[in-house]
């Protein structure tokens, strides 16, 4: 399990994800790494059904406003609900929010 | 040349294609069609622009050659939801500069519910990397979240989003190609499983295999028995917030106002409308954006204007009822929709005189909602 990385701009420290080729709000092309740990759930969904697979089991996904406000889509631990402060990490590739 | 869309043509629309048809096939049947409908000789055709999910590894030269057009004009299109519109825009065009006399803009997908969810999951690198790797369920999922920031937003619940469905059935019951036409009632919407909440299955577009074919050409060349239809406005957005907004409004916001201005008309001048249904809130979204929901009083416009049919939305029954090929086909079936209006041939599902029309486009996912949107009002003289 490793902490969530977003892309700050070098030069204006806008936060962004997924990384972009020009920094929107100052035209720079530098971005650094950093640790995005902290987030609010604002909506969330439950996938109940996936196209083409036929043992799914549903799973909670969400929509995530970071505390630098980056709106992120994430895999939710079943039990958050809306408002809720999440501990953003990912594993195996997926960005993954649980309960702070 | 003054461009005009003068012919329609469609294939078959089917949840189950047999083993003869495929994406080439279903197009090559919406061409004849819409050849057959405007009278010309497939020979006449000098230009084709085509957009297709599914025929990978070729392109539309590939396609051309396989149908034996010998063309001055071509263009492939991979904007989605928009694509319909972007080709009808740069086909107007391509008309109006004399780079083409007749041409051919079709639509067609046959990728079957596994190949569809196949795109659906590796659609961009922000998709294959971020959304699959949660199980976010490709665009549903997506649209899920959209949707409950739309009920936040305007305060509308389930059964309101279910007037469009239910009215959208109705129309599609007077279409010989949709592939739902049986009746469907508020209980049956608010009791059909859940996909992926709020959304359940009547919210989500039956994924079919079809393809659609318009002929844009001088208006000259209109047959005798119908109106050339006209383009009177045309305009396009892609990616107009950079995925910074909260998805219940679309590019369309960003001229809406510019197209009423320039074309000295109103909401109220607006007949007939085929707004692109992927999902019943970008329905809702692209008709806010086109002030066409007064006071953006979202739950009394579902309650009435669009369950009473008072304006007449999606009269194809939509992707929604009629089906979706693929993905980008059904932006062009709406636009054919409109056409037929306005000329008057749209059977029992004619909208008494129709003059003006609006047509719309929007898909392509980037990440939270999409990135490409366009609307275009359509007149008769
Ligand atoms: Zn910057």
């Amino acid at each position: 399990m490793d902490i969530l990385q977003v892309y700050k701009c070098v030069k204006c420290s806008k936060e962004t994800f997924p990384q972009k080729l020009i920094c929107n709000n100052c035209g720079s092309i530098d971005f650094i790494m950093i640790n995005s740990e902290h987030a609010i759930v604002e909506e969330t969904s439950i996938i109940r059904h996936m196209l083409g697979s036929k043992d799914w089991k549903p799973r909670k996904i969400g929509s995530v406003r970071t505390n630098k406000g980056v709106l992120l889509t994430v895999g939710l631990s079943d039990e958050v609900v809306s408002g809720d402060k999440i501990i953003l990490f990912q594993k195996d590739g997926a960005i993954l929010g649980r309960k702070e | 040349m003054r461009p005009a869309i003068i012919a329609i043509g469609q294939s078959v629309y089917t949840r189950h294609p047999d083993e003869n048809q495929n994406t080439r096939t279903l197009m090559r049947d919406a061409i004849i069609s819409a050849i057959k409908d405007s009278g010309l000789k497939l020979s006449d055709i000098d230009g084709l622009a085509i957009t297709s999910f599914s025929i990978a590894p070729d392109s539309a030269i590939d396609i051309a050659w396989r149908l034996g057009l010998s063309l001055k004009w071509l263009l492939q299109d991979s904007n989605g939801g928009s694509s319909a519109m972007n080709m009808l825009g740069h086909a107007s065009r391509a008309i109006e500069t004399n780079a083409a006399s007749n041409i051919i803009i079709v639509a067609g997908d046959a990728t079957g519910l596994s190949g569809y969810a196949k795109i659906a999951n590796s659609y961009n690198t922000a998709t294959r990397d971020h959304l699959s790797p949660i199980g976010h369920g490709g665009p549903n999922g997506v649209y899920a979240l959209v949707t409950s920031r739309q009920m936040k937003k305007y305060n509308i619940d389930k059964i309101d989003y279910g007037r469009m469905a239910v009215a959208q059935r109705k129309w599609a019951s007077l279409n010989p190609h949709a592939v739902y036409k049986h009746e469907l009632t508020i209980e049956e919407y608010i009791d059909a499983p859940m996909v992926a909440d709020p959304l359940a299955r009547y919210d989500c577009v039956p994924v079919v295999a079809g393809s659609y074919a318009l002929i844009i050409s001088s208006e000259d060349n209109c047959p005798i028995d119908r109106k050339p239809v006209f383009i009177k406005s045309f305009m396009q957005s892609f990616n107009f917030d950079n995925q910074e907004g909260d998805g219940t409004n679309t590019g369309i916001s960003s001229f809406a106002n510019k197209m009423w201005e320039e074309t000295k008309m109103s909401p109220d001048d607006i007949d007939v409308l085929s707004i692109y249904d992927d999902y019943p809130a970008m329905v809702i979204a692209q008709l806010n954006d086109l002030k066409m929901i007064p006071n953006e009083d979202v739950k009394s416009f579902l309650n009435n204007e669009i369950m009473l049919k008072n304006k007449p939305i999606n009269t194809w029954g939509g992707m929604l009822s009629a089906g979706q090929p693929g993905g980008p086909a059904g932006g062009l079936n709406g636009i054919g929709e409109v056409v037929q209006q306005l000329q008057g041939r749209a059977g029992k599902r004619q909208v008494r005189n129709a003059k003006y029309g609006i047509v719309t486009g929007y898909g392509m996912t980037l990440y939270r909602y999409g990135g490409t949107a366009a609307a275009a009002i359509l007149e008769v003289e």
